[in-house]
Formats: C-alpha cells, structure tokens, sequence
C-alpha cells in the first residue's frame, strides 16, 4: 500500500476518523497497533507476523536486560537480541548476496562450488526497523531509557505505519513518551500535517515520478546515449531521489502529525550543503546520526589520530552504504562516501593553515563553489547508487568524460528545467522566507495553495505509480 | 524543503525532544491559540472547499462544454466537421470511420470531387480514430448521431488485427475516461465486465483532473510528456480530418525502428486471431445502426505494405477472409480489400502511408471506392471480398444469423438496436432517403 495511491487515502481516512472518534488512549493505540499491523500485511502477512515475533523477543529481553543487575548478562541478553535482528535483516537481504559473491570468488580462484542461492522474499522496510529496535535495545542496556513494559506501546514504536516501511529512524526516547502522552485533537497540527503530506505528494508525483522518466531509460541502456544526456539523467537522479526520499519522509510526518505524533526531521536541504560533512547533515539524518551514535562513535569516532578517525569513518560509511542494499556498487557508494569525508577532514584542517584560502571559500562565490563542488561529488557518487552493476556505472562516467555521441535526452529537457527552476524557488522559499510569514497570509490563498498542490500532483502523476526508491531497503 | 515548524508549532521556540507532541498550540495565551485554531481551520475548509469545486468544474467542462479536453481526436474532429457542415450545408456527407491508418492515409483534400447521380457534390470527412477498432467505431457513430450529424454514407475501415482483440481503444489502460455516460450504458453490453467498467468510469470521474491529465498535458505542455504518451496528433488535424503529419519532401523509407513498434503491436494477433466476440457484436451493431437509420456504408481494408502482410499467419489469413466474406453475405454490405493497393514505398512502417502516399491512395480511392458508394453502384466496387446481392442497399436485412462465434450466452448475437433518442438532422436524414 503507497502513501500516493487511493487504497492509502482510504485506508487512512478509516483509521483517521475512528482514532479521533474514540477518547481513550489504550484503544487509540490498539487501533493504530492494528491499522499498522494491516498495513505491513497488505505486502505480505507472514513477514508482517516476523516482524511481530521479532518485536515480542526484543521487548522480553529488553526487560531482561532492565531486571538484571550482572553486567555479563546484560550483555549477553543484549548480543542475543543484537544477534537476532542482525540475523534476520543478514538471512533476508544479504544472505544471498553473500553467497553470490563467494560463489564468484571461487570460480574465480578456480574452485568449483556448489553453492545455491536461497528462496526468500525480502521483508520491505527490514533495514529500518531492525535499526530502531538496536537503538531501544542499546539504550535500554547503556541505561539510557527505561525498558518498556507495556507490549502494545512497545510494539507500535516499532510498527508505527507512517514510519514502518521507509523511516524516518525514530529513536525510542523520543516516540515512547508521545505514546503515553493523550492526544488532543489541534486543528494547527491538522493544518501542519496536510501541509506536510501535500508537500510529499508533489515531491513524489509531480517530480520525482517525472524525473524517472530521464533517469531510467538513460541506466537502461548507457551505450545509446550522448554524454549531455548521461549528465542530465545523473542530474535527474539526484533530483528524483531526493524528492522520492524526502517526499516519503514528509508524507510520513504528515500522516503522523495528524494521528497528533511527530517523527524525527530527515532533510534539511541537502544540496546546499557546502562540503561533505555538511550534507551528511542534512541528508537521511536519521540515519546518519544513528551511524554516528550506535557505529562511528563506539568505534572510537574522532577521538584517536587523524588515521584512526579516518578508518572509523570509512567503516561507518562503507556499513552505511550496505544497509542500502545487498550489492557491490552500494558499497561501492559508501566507500566513496567514507573517502570524501576523509579527504574534506584533511582539508579542512589543511585550511586552518591558509588563512587567504579559508577566507575565500567562506565569501559568497566560495560558498556557492562548494556547494556546487559538494552537489557535483553527491550526483557523482549517485550514479554508482543507481546504476545495475559496475560495468553499466563505468560505462556512464566513461561516456561523460570521453563525451560520446549518441541519443539526446529521453523526454525534452524543458521538463528537467522547469523542475529545476521550481526546485530552486522552493529552496529559496524555504531557506529565506520565514514559514511564520507564510502562515499569516490571507485563509483563501492558503487553501488555494494547498487545493492547487493537490491539484498538480494529480496532473503531473504519471502513467503508472512507481514504487518509492527506498521502499527496496 | 521543509516546514520549519518548530517556529510554527511553539511561538519560535525549539521544543524539546519528547515534547514534541503536544498541541501544536502549546505555549500560546489561550486567545492565540483560538485564533491559531480558526485560521487553520478556515484555511484546510478553503483548501477541501476549493479542491471540490476544481474537480467538480473540470467534470462538467469535460463532460458537456468542452469534450475535446475529454476526448481530444473526437472533439476537435467533432468541431472541424461542424465547421464544414456550417460552410457547405447543403452538400451530402460522407463519413471515413477507421484507425491511424485511414487517419494518416485518406486525405479528403486530395480527392478528386465526387458526384451523386443527382450531381451534388458529397464532402467527405475522414472521422478516423487513433487505436479504433469495430468498438470504437460504433460509439463514434452513436456520438455523431446524438449531436445531430447524421451522415448521407459511411466507410468504416476494418484492421484485421483488432478484430481478435477482446478489448478496445475505450476499454483499455486509461482510455476509458474518454467515455460519457451514454457510452459507458451503451458499452455495457460489450464490456467482459460491465460493473469493472462502470467502477473505473466512476472512479475517473471523482478525480477529473487525475483522469484527464495527459489529455491536458498534451493540451497545454506537451513538451513534457514522455515520447510513449504523447498523443497530440490531433494538432496536426487538416480541416477534413487528415492528420498531416510529415511531408512531402520526407524520404520514402521504411524506418526500423517504427517498423520494430509495429512488429510488436500487431505480430502476436496476425499470428494467433480468432475473431473476438465483442468485435463481431460491434460491427454488427453498427451496421445494423446504419440500416435503421437509411445510412448505406461499406466496410474497407486499408493497403499494408509486404512486410505487414507477411505476418499473417495462413490460418488467420483465411480466418479472416472467411469472416469479412460470411459478414458480407450476411448482412449484404460491401467489404474491400485494399491491402495490396500501394507499393512498400509508400509506407514508413508498412501500414501507416507516408503524405505522399495518402494523396496517391486518396486519388484512387475516392474514385473507385467511394464513387461508387455514392452513386449507389457498388457492383463496380473493385476488389470485393464477396459479390453482392443485385437488391443491396434497397433490402433492409433484420436478421443476422448466428455465426460460429463463441458469444456470451446472456447476450443475443443480433440485439435490437435503438436510436430512437438520436437526434438526427431531418434535412440529412432526408438525403438519405434519397
């Protein structure tokens, strides 16, 4: 069940309704424990009874782990649960995958094998919620929050259907204490979460949908097109996945917001970022601040040497790319990643020494040089997310630096341009326009803006709804 | 891009973490909160308000006002045929009924003038359809009948191809939300599933601007609509009907790729056809339309180049021959079979004529064929599939006898057809008798 598809709003509207109708909590969380158990079990219910099961075992050992006061068992309740969830999310989508490549690499060596790959189904939004219950169960053990007694309300941290499939990484000290809380119905919330839902809608409908329609025929088939093309299609990319994700992420706030929850922030501008580091600010937060507090900090973070601190990050960033998805070139992305966090590190320390230098990258041209230079590296590492396999990567940054001839653009370009011309009005609106200001305009134009939203992501929608990209992690 | 809303929800104030959900309104005086809560809610009243009154205008534009944002090909076609009725309105009509290939190949401007035995000078309009099968042909017939347009003749084009085809243009993927009212009750008896079809055609109709939105996309922005749904070949219409595309000085080649779109378009059905059951209902419907309302038709097969013809399977070919030849009889209408008219030259994917092929086709064909449709000599008729019965079109046939067709057994294979409704142009409806 897509967030943009009818079956969603109905579903909703349903849920929506009895929610606000019934005053007491208890069943309000039953209701929602229920509607988000339906939902997982639309895609298929004997996964959704997994992720149930795997819920059950974390919320008894965190209670293990809460009543017991040796520290060996404590870890020990831990690294069970620790290696349950990692067991699940390494048989469901890198078990084959790891197989595959020993295979290659004993064919390779020379050695036949006899490996097989196995017969399962990927369980959608596995990658995401695993993350959440090792952060409950982390923090349950380093005494962080208390272990929750209460199944349903434990359960639905978990299942939460806005958050479920794609994030955002809620952590438990944020949403347990908002389940507790009762609920008053707020028309500014109703209001704030339409706004967010309808924002999501056009990123995912009207652009990011659109944008695909550069982006995939160009991947398909890299041969057929002149390097402009491939430049564009790359452009496109970084577009679409950052209106797909985000625009995921805001449907997601929308929803919740209405149910009268907030979850975590995920974007925040990305591509204005101004070097590496930064966007690692402003991209997928949730999940680079999970990195950094459950992976790169115990690994010792930038506490030790400049070497230390550079392996940690590699290690964080190559994991990071993993977690999107069971292939080489995912690495690949994450590796990448890690090396340019690196280098800007040196690099910034290396300015430090240059007073002229650092002056000038901090004046406007400097700053719009890095952000171009941060945006040019980010589109760069996309192609190697999005590509099939190495050779289709190679291929296409092969075809733009030689600059080959070949087919132009699928669709004219006055699309691409037009989005990127609205893109940047909505950036410039965001960054510069206080949303107070934008609040206090007249009621009509409000609802005009918000009817009109509506209204283009209903014509700009295309043909055939396509799934959200990260849907597949 | 996104909602600072911690300024929005506290007064600018960040909350912190695990307060988050408390009312948005939280930390204001109570009155600013009460005007917190009636702006919000005037502005989401305003916004479902103005969204229902969008979709609801968008549906009463396109279902009486403007039809051509609806269905574009029928409604500018629609208005390009009454233009020229208004122009001329004494001369006859003759109507083409067909696909892209009588679309592209019949140029009614090309045509030498025709004459009537009574000496006036019919006008032709070519009333093709992109994707139109026998289905589609009858609601076009029914669509004209009811705006008054009554026809003096009719030429309905038959693509063999579509003839095993269980669906048409209106039923398939998204063409439904062409469709008014009147053609989704007039369908219903062809539909596999009349309550699917009525579902989806009421479901199009809650959100118009969903429905309708490559149709305006094209409109209005049809630079961005990817290649595979660009359907603006309606603005290259000529004011009879010809869709000029290309031109004269275009090279006369085939084209590979284009010939690749065909292969896969039409291969599987020229290789496996069998007549469907809804196209023999169809096209026996519209003829028995054109019976009741004094409208002499005959039925034509367009050229195809070797290529095209080369597909069809030796089964199929005669299964076909054998169909147009028993309906023939049957029902004592002429069918033509012009496939070998033209030269592979002629065509750029070897059935859809290149401009210069449609004015060469259109100069024999308005002779030869449509001629003798006018002047009621349809014994001179070349290339018939089945010689005619010396009483046509005087004898008006009734019956229909069953043909060896799977039909479905709720439905009678010849319904008694009414258009009775049909607002038919006396003065029309008069040249017909004549």
């Amino acid at each position: 069940m897509q967030f943009c598809s009818q079956k969603f709003f109905l579903f909703f509207l349903l849920i929506f309704c009895l929610y606000w109708a019934v005053p007491w909590r208890r069943v309000r969380v039953g209701l929602l424990l229920a509607a988000s158990f339906y939902f997982y079990a639309s895609w298929n219910k004997w996964l959704a009874l997994l992720i149930c099961v795997s819920t059950l075992l974390d919320y008894l050992l965190a209670l293990g782990i809460e009543h017991s006061a040796a520290n060996w068992r404590r870890k020990l309740l831990l690294c069970i649960s620790l290696f349950a969830n990692l067991g699940l999310l390494c048989y469901f989508k890198y078990a084959n995958f790891f197989l595959l490549s020993l295979d290659e690499a004993l064919i390779a060596a020379g050695v036949s094998t006899w490996f097989r790959t196995l017969d399962v189904l990927l369980p959608v939004g596995i990658s995401f919620y695993t993350f959440e219950a090792i952060n409950y169960m982390v923090d349950v053990y380093r005494r962080r929050i208390p272990a929750e007694r209460n199944l349903g309300d434990f359960m639905l941290f978990i299942l939460f259907f806005p958050h479920l499939i794609a994030g955002p990484i809620v952590r438990a000290r944020d949403f347990l204490p908002q389940i507790k809380r009762p609920k008053r119905w707020s028309w500014a919330r109703m209001y704030l979460g339409t706004g967010y839902f309808l924002m999501g809608l056009v990123k995912k409908l009207a652009i990011a949908d659109r944008m695909a329609e550069y982006v995939d025929p160009v991947f398909a088939d890299p041969s057929a097109y002149r390097g402009s093309a491939i430049v564009f299609a790359a452009i496109a990319y970084a577009v679409q996945i950052y209106c797909d994700f985000s625009g995921y992420t805001d449907m997601a706030i929308g929803t919740a917001h209405m149910l009268g929850y907030k979850l975590a922030r995920n974007f925040n501008l990305p591509y204005l970022a101004v070097n590496i580091a930064d966007f690692w600010h402003r991209w997928h937060i949730s999940l680079s601040s999970w990195l950094r507090d459950y992976l790169f900090i115990p690994l010792g973070g930038s506490r030790g040497t400049r070497w230390q601190t550079a392996r940690n990050l590699l290690i964080t960033m190559t994991l990071g790319g993993l977690w999107h998805g069971a292939s080489w070139t995912f690495v690949f992305w994450g590796v990448l990643h890690g090396v340019f966090l690196v280098i800007h590190r040196g690099f910034r320390d290396y300015c430090k020494t240059e007073p002229v230098l650092e002056r000038f990258l901090r004046s406007v041209p400097g700053t719009a040089l890095r952000m171009l230079l941060t945006f040019t590296c980010v589109a760069a590492c996309w192609v190697f997310f999005r590509a099939a396999s190495f050779e289709t990567a190679f291929a296409l940054l092969h075809r733009v630096v030689v600059w080959s001839s070949g087919l132009g653009t699928p669709i004219p370009m006055l699309n691409l341009k037009c989005t990127l011309v609205f893109m940047w009005i909505c950036h410039a609106v965001a960054y510069w326009v206080p949303w107070r200001k934008m609040w206090r305009l007249p009621a009509p134009i409000q609802g005009f803006a918000y009817a009109a939203a509506l209204v283009l992501a209903q014509v700009l929608a295309p043909d055939a709804g396509k799934v959200f990209i990260y849907f597949q992690f | 891009m996104m909602l600072k809303e911690e300024s929005f929800l506290a007064n600018g104030r960040r909350q912190p973490a695990g307060k988050s959900d408390q009312p948005a309104d939280a930390g204001r005086s109570p009155s600013s909160r009460k005007r917190l809560a009636a702006h919000t809610r005037t502005c989401l009243l305003w916004a479902l308000a103005l969204f229902a009154a969008g979709q609801g205008a968008v549906l009463i534009a396109t279902q009486s006002f403007w039809p051509h944002l609806r269905d574009p090909e029928f409604g500018y076609k629609l208005n390009a045929l009454r233009q020229r009725l208004a122009e001329e309105p004494d001369r006859p009509l003759l109507v083409l009924l067909g696909t892209s290939r009588t679309g592209q190949g019949v140029r009614p401007s090309a045509m030498p003038d025709l004459r009537t035995p009574d000496g006036r000078k019919p006008l032709v309009f070519n009333f093709s359809q992109v994707g139109s099968g026998a289905l589609a042909e009858l609601v076009t017939l029914r669509r004209l009948l009811d705006a008054g347009i009554h026809p003096d003749w009719l030429a309905v084009e038959i693509l063999p191809a579509l003839l095993g085809r269980g669906v048409d243009v209106f039923d398939a993927g998204s063409g439904i939300c062409r469709l008014n009212w009147n053609d989704v009750r007039q369908l219903d008896r062809y539909a596999a599933d009349p309550i699917t079809l009525k579902r989806r055609w009421l479901k199009d109709q809650l959100s118009p601007w969903h429905a309708h939105r490559f149709s305006f996309m094209n409109h209005y922005a049809s630079d961005c609509v990817p290649w595979r749904l660009r359907l603006d070949h309606w603005k290259q219409l000529d004011r009879w009907g010809w869709s000029d595309i290309g031109s004269d000085s275009q090279p006369l080649v085939l084209v590979p790729a284009a010939l690749e779109v065909t292969r896969s378009t039409y291969f599987d059905d020229l290789q496996h056809l069998q007549i469907a059951p809804m196209q023999d209902r169809a096209l026996r419907d519209l003829l028995a339309i054109c019976r009741q309302a004094g409208i002499p038709a005959l039925l034509y097969l367009m050229p195809e180049g070797t290529i095209f013809r080369s597909w069809y399977a030796p089964a199929v070919n005669a299964c076909i021959n054998d169909y147009l030849t028993r309906l023939s009889r049957e029902l004592n209408v002429p069918v033509v079979d012009l496939r070998m008219w033209m030269e592979d030259k002629y065509f750029g994917d070897s059935h859809h004529l290149y401009r210069m092929g449609a004015s060469l086709f259109s100069r024999r064909f308005a002779p030869e064929v449509l001629g003798c449709l006018v002047q009621g000599k349809l014994e001179a008729l070349p290339s018939l599939m089945a010689p005619l019965p010396p009483t046509y079109p005087q004898e008006q046939h009734d019956r229909t006898p069953a043909m060896t067709l799977k039909s479905r057994p709720d439905q009678p294979a010849s319904p008694t057809l009414s258009i009775g409704r049909n607002k038919v142009n006396p003065s029309r409806a008069g040249n017909a008798a004549e």
